[in-house]
């Protein structure tokens, strides 16, 4: 039998230890395709003058300081490396923002450079980290040495790409001065990529949970005039912590907060990505085609080809994912260096509005998770077609048979179609490694198939707002608070981020919120003092509807300490709640109601440290855009004695523009020996 | 609570913290020791545990992800493996398509095997009248790449495709 392709030979040994690792052809296959993007060369530098000099000797043994020491001018030498070398002083080529850029320099507060690679190997110089010239000047000599040195399997020549042609175009004794050496794994990275065009991939949220909220950002990088369908082949850029196996949760969190894990940038075909943002994880991705020209987007690939064999330490907040890329895509602005506006904390979505702002956004483009084409797909079924889905689902694919010959061709597809999308999902989440189809799934196909029906893909809408055009990530506002028996207020507060249900929901899920370290300061106006009204280090909440296929569980937390007015001591609540939601359909108000548990330590009560539980009940509506309104009816009791508490609140959040919102909010409360109090609220906030 | 992830760093760094000596990755194998014995030569694990990583999802908090890791070489790239690589991650979503007859990543299957736009509808529906050969038996994606071509060949528009 002929075949289109070449089948090679290919046997491994099945690998006994740790039982994690299948091998398998696909295995086999990514490894060829990395060994031919990435070969190991013997590399035959074409001519190297008498190997006698010691500078030269120096530089092969890596031992580039010293090259740069014995070959320096002042010595008297003219040799090639010490005519590079004053070329480059005389140019004052180390006090660049391009070659800053190239190894990621900040100013340290010791006033000097420091870098923010950790990778040793990174560095030509001993002092590489944090001297720039001493860098560029080990650079120059390295660029003499046909060897690798260890643990760099290339000659600093081949590995250091961006660098030297930069270097290159700077010095023009450059080409003379120093012997070409061939690279042919860089050549065919580039070939290989055949790059034109970047594109900045944003996948946002998991559903029901609000912690990845943030997003993920990484780079895709497209070919000229590409079809459409093909970008699911190309390559993409991805920096992510690395973390070994058998870290405990606690090590992890700590970890990846503090700096504890390598950061690495790393080469992978976007489908595969896709498969983890979009199937797997079930978010949605937005790509935003960056305005880079096509000598940048060389640059930026030569630098990344540099960046490979490097690592950063990961910290969530400020280098993370979407920093890291953003000290890629700088070494293409030297001038406007676009990292230097993220120096507390990096939000991935602020990222792609920076990039907004210094034009180099084209547009923009949606790709759904597969959990909303799945709901999508159920919207064009009948009722009773969707149930007869959930019942295959539960009970066989037999068991609808009957129902199923009623159908026309074209229904039948329509109900087979939404029962492999389920069971996918099902599959899916219970094991995300799970590759092929199940025993299931290819039943159902099967039959699909024999119908010989061709299914037509609904057309998705994108959401109206993309994420760079929501609420800026963090707020300010002012509230005035009217209560009955004590004095009024008037409280600022401060929120980093993210995002709440009173907040304008454009671009945003509103099924979910996330608030980091919010605080109020409010002012009594009678004493005329002010006070540490709230302070919240984290509140996350989830509201997901449960249908008759997706079930969640609803949940809550948040740590914060509050005083309700200026005599009250404050009060630290640890708060969990899980739960049930239920709505209608998408325009509907969600109902939900919660299981309460709290952790108390209340100084200004008799009972210090209370546990409290109890429940929560109400309802989130958004009849018109920018319109959001909730009622919620709390109750609490103490366990283990007599403390309760109970109230009702009403909101209302008013989405004035982008980035302006109004709020008002009314609030009844009882405890034990008092009677209901009541608080009435407005507020404006702006956002940033 | 928190997923824990098995990174193809567990087979780079693993015999030693990364902290201390971090590795080359560029194309740089890691560990010898780690290394695989047979004709394919080392590194197939380090892929292999690269798709662990990919396909686990991260939740909580960090993105992370897996990397591409290779040895020392001695073969060149041929697009069978872009093709193979292809089929075995998104063996489902292909599976589905054929038997809907037509989606993305079956018109970027077309494309790998060199099937011109004016044949793709033919591609498509020869596929999904052959779902049975291409799915139901075991096999992998090369099995699956192979069985595509047989059907193919029974095609008076295709069977030119499956001639060399």
């Amino acid at each position: 039998m002929h075949s289109l392709i070449v089948r090679r030979q290919l046997r491994i040994r099945q690998c006994s230890s740790s039982g994690i690792l299948p091998t398998n052809r696909l295995a086999i296959a990514l490894l060829a395709l990395h060994l031919a993007l990435f070969p190991t060369v013997t590399m035959a530098a074409d001519t190297i003058s008498s190997p006698g000099n010691d500078w030269q000797k120096a530089s092969q043994a890596g031992r580039y300081d010293d090259a740069v020491a014995i070959a320096t001018p002042q010595n008297g030498s003219d040799t090639p490396l010490a005519q590079l070398l004053l070329a480059a002083t005389d140019l004052n080529l180390a006090d660049t923002a391009q070659w800053r850029s190239f190894l990621h320099y900040k100013p340290a507060s010791s006033g000097q450079w420091l870098s923010q690679v950790d990778s040793k190997q990174f560095f030509l110089s001993e002092n590489g980290k944090t001297d720039p010239e001493s860098e560029l000047a080990a650079t120059l000599a390295a660029f003499y040495a046909t060897d690798a040195k260890p643990p760099l399997r290339l000659s600093a020549y081949c590995r250091f790409v961006a660098r030297r042609y930069w270097l290159a175009e700077q010095l023009p004794e450059f080409d003379q001065l120093v012997p070409t050496q061939s690279c042919p794994e860089f050549d065919r990275y580039a070939e290989y990529l055949d790059a034109e065009v970047m594109t900045l991939i944003f996948p946002t949220a998991h559903p029901n949970s609000p912690s990845s909220a943030f997003g993920h950002t990484l780079i895709r990088i497209d070919k000229k005039d590409q079809r459409p369908e093909s970008r699911l082949l190309n390559m993409s850029i991805n920096f992510a912590a690395e973390i070994p196996p058998g870290v405990s949760g606690s090590a992890y969190a700590i970890g990846g907060l503090a700096g504890g894990f390598p950061g690495r940038f790393r080469l992978l075909p976007y489908h595969m990505k896709l498969r983890e943002y979009g199937q797997i994880e079930n978010r949605d991705t937005w790509e935003y085609p960056l305005n880079l020209d096509k000598s940048r987007v060389d640059l930026v690939l030569r630098h990344a080809y540099e960046m490979l064999i490097s690592h950063f330490d990961y910290y969530f907040f400020t280098e993370n994912c979407s920093y890291h890329l953003l000290s890629l895509l700088e070494v293409a602005f030297p001038e406007t260096p676009l990292t230097e506006h993220f120096n507390l904390w990096t939000i991935p979505v602020d990222t792609i509005r920076l990039l907004g702002e210094e034009n180099l956004i084209a547009n923009v483009q949606f790709v759904p998770s597969s959990i909303r084409s799945l709901r999508t797909h159920r919207a064009q079924l009948e009722d009773s077609e969707g149930k007869l889905a959930l019942a295959a689902l539960k009970d066989g694919l037999e068991s609808i048979d009957d129902s199923l010959s009623t159908l026309s061709p074209e229904r039948q597809a329509g109900v087979l179609d939404l029962l492999s999308d389920y069971e996918r999902y099902k599959r899916l989440k219970t094991d995300p490694s799970a590759l092929g189809t199940s025993g299931r799934e290819r039943a159902i196909l099967s039959r699909r198939s024999k119908l010989g029906v061709k299914t037509v893909l609904p057309v998705i809408a994108p959401p109206a707002t993309s994420p760079d055009r929501g609420h800026g990530t963090s707020r300010v506002g002012l509230q005035y608070h009217k209560l009955d028996e004590l004095p009024d207020t008037i409280e600022f507060q401060f929120r980093p981020a993210y995002h709440d249900f009173r907040d304008p929901s454009a671009a945003f899920d509103d099924k979910a919120a996330i608030e980091m370290g919010l605080i109020g300061i409010a002012q009594d106006l009678e004493a005329d003092r002010a006070f540490l009204r709230r302070f919240t280090l984290l509140s996350i909440e989830s509201i997901e509807p449960r249908g008759d296929f997706f079930q969640p569980i609803s949940w809550h937390t948040n740590l914060k300490w509050e005083r309700p007015h200026i005599d009250a001591r404050h009060e630290f609540t640890f708060n969990t709640g899980a739960g049930f939601a239920f709505q209608t359909s998408d325009d509907a108000p969600a109902v939900f109601v919660f299981g309460e548990s709290d952790l108390v330590d209340a100084p200004g009560l008799e009972d210090r440290r209370q546990w409290r539980v109890g429940a929560s009940a109400g309802v989130q509506w958004e009849p018109l855009n920018g319109l959001r309104m909730g009622l919620e009816l709390d109750y609490r009791h103490q366990v283990g004695n007599n403390y309760y508490e109970a109230g009702a609140e009403g909101w209302l959040g008013i989405a004035l523009a982008e980035n302006w919102s109004f709020n008002v909010d009314m609030e009844y409360s009882k405890l034990p020996n008092v009677s209901t109090t009541s608080r009435l609220s407005a507020g404006i906030r702006t956002y940033f | 609570m928190k997923k824990l992830i098995a990174l193809s760093a567990t087979l780079l760094i693993s015999a030693a913290p990364f902290a201390a000596q971090a590795q080359e990755t560029g194309g740089g194998c890691g560990l010898g020791a780690m290394v695989l014995e047979g004709k394919s030569g080392k590194g197939a694990q380090i892929a292999a545990a690269l798709l662990n990583t990919l396909i686990i999802p991260n939740t909580f908090f960090m993105t992370t992800g897996g990397g591409l890791m290779g040895c020392d070489p001695t073969q060149t790239v041929k697009n069978e493996e872009v093709t193979e690589i292809f089929v075995a991650s998104n063996m489902d979503q292909l599976s589905t398509e054929v038997a809907q007859g037509g989606g993305e990543y079956l018109t970027v299957l077309a494309d790998l095997m060199g099937i011109a736009d004016e044949d793709k509808a033919a591609f498509h529906v020869v596929a999904q009248q052959n779902y049975d050969a291409l799915f139901l038996t075991d096999g992998d994606a090369k099995r699956v790449i192979e069985s595509i071509e047989t059907a193919m060949l029974n095609d008076s528009s295709l069977s030119k495709y499956a001639v060399n």
